[in-house]
């Protein structure tokens, strides 16, 4: 019966027009909301990952800044986020050549054997965000991402609170203008005990302290075609 | 009086060079900024910062040298 109330209905060309306006644009915000793949080498050289131990004389603070990988993520759907982060070994640098020898060689992160340092997104919880104010080109989203963090060779299952924003339509801003896409900003903040991963577990902890913090904050870009 | 000159120069080297209590380094890290991402990433520039283990060297460097001049040396004919 009611089929046959709709079959009784005409469409005036305006209406027509309406509807078909009107699917374009859920074509579109469909097509707007799938995941974009940010590529995180970036080109500029912003991307590092900081380090600081405490040790016998004073902390030592280094970087790590031979960043690569991807994400994918959704500004619509943000806990569906997954990715991989790695960091070249061999990039970590601290303000003393011996001590960056030392630091790279196998006793301590043994960059030639194991030269990444990966973190793989297996998950997302507490994800909490929303746009800043009312410009809806800039978004925060908080979360705590779980993972498996690998680190000269060991494994293990971490879970750090992270920070994305989203700047669409930033990365010519960026680089050049006519390139068009959208940028992902990745902060985070853990600590980790070298002695889980094999760095001289239970050796010299009265010089260079077990605990190490890790501080990231790193862009990725999504160009767009 | 010539390891005391070197204690003193010692002295004065590492105070002009930024009275460094830490290790030795030859970088320092000056933070920059990415004004579109507010990024703040670290660069390395180089610059030869003397710490205090190589004060202490050169401190018991002049202590061995003051210490020679009491070792009895005997006159030559």
């Amino acid at each position: 019966m009611a089929q046959g109330a709709l079959s009784g209905l005409s469409f005036s060309p305006t209406m027509k027009k309406s509807s078909l306006i009107l699917a374009s644009l859920s074509l579109v915000a469909a097509l707007s909301a799938a995941p974009q793949s940010f590529d995180f080498k970036d080109p500029k050289g912003v991307n590092a990952v900081q380090f600081h131990l405490d040790s016998l004389l004073e902390p030592i603070a280094g970087t790590a800044s031979g960043v690569t990988g991807t994400v994918s993520y959704d500004s619509e759907a943000p806990a569906a986020t997954t990715g991989k982060i790695i960091v070249s070994a061999d990039s970590l640098k601290v303000s003393n050549s011996t001590m960056t020898e030392h630091l790279l060689s196998d006793g301590w992160i043994d960059a030639k054997r194991h030269p990444e340092i990966t973190f793989e997104l297996t998950k997302l919880a507490n994800v909490k965000g929303s746009a800043i104010g009312f410009d809806t080109s800039k978004s925060t989203v908080t979360a705590d991402a779980t993972g498996k963090f690998t680190l000269k060779g060991v494994t293990k299952e971490v879970t750090v609170p992270v920070t994305f924003t989203y700047l669409r339509d930033a990365l010519e801003k960026r680089t050049k203008p006519g390139n068009k896409g959208d940028l992902l900003v990745v902060r985070g903040e853990f600590t980790i005990n070298r002695g889980d991963y094999g760095i001289k577990p239970g050796q010299n902890e009265d010089k260079v302290s077990n605990e190490i913090k890790l501080t990231l904050a790193i862009v990725g870009s999504a160009p767009k075609a | 009086m010539l390891s005391g000159i070197i204690a003193l120069f010692a002295f004065a080297y590492w105070g002009a060079a930024g009275f460094n209590k830490g290790w030795t380094k030859d970088k320092i890290t000056v933070l920059q900024k990415d004004e579109i991402t507010g990024i703040e990433y670290p660069t390395f520039q180089d610059y030869f910062q003397p710490g205090v283990e190589l004060l202490t060297l050169a401190f018991f460097f002049c202590v061995a040298l003051f210490a020679i001049t009491f070792i009895p040396w005997r006159k030559a004919r």
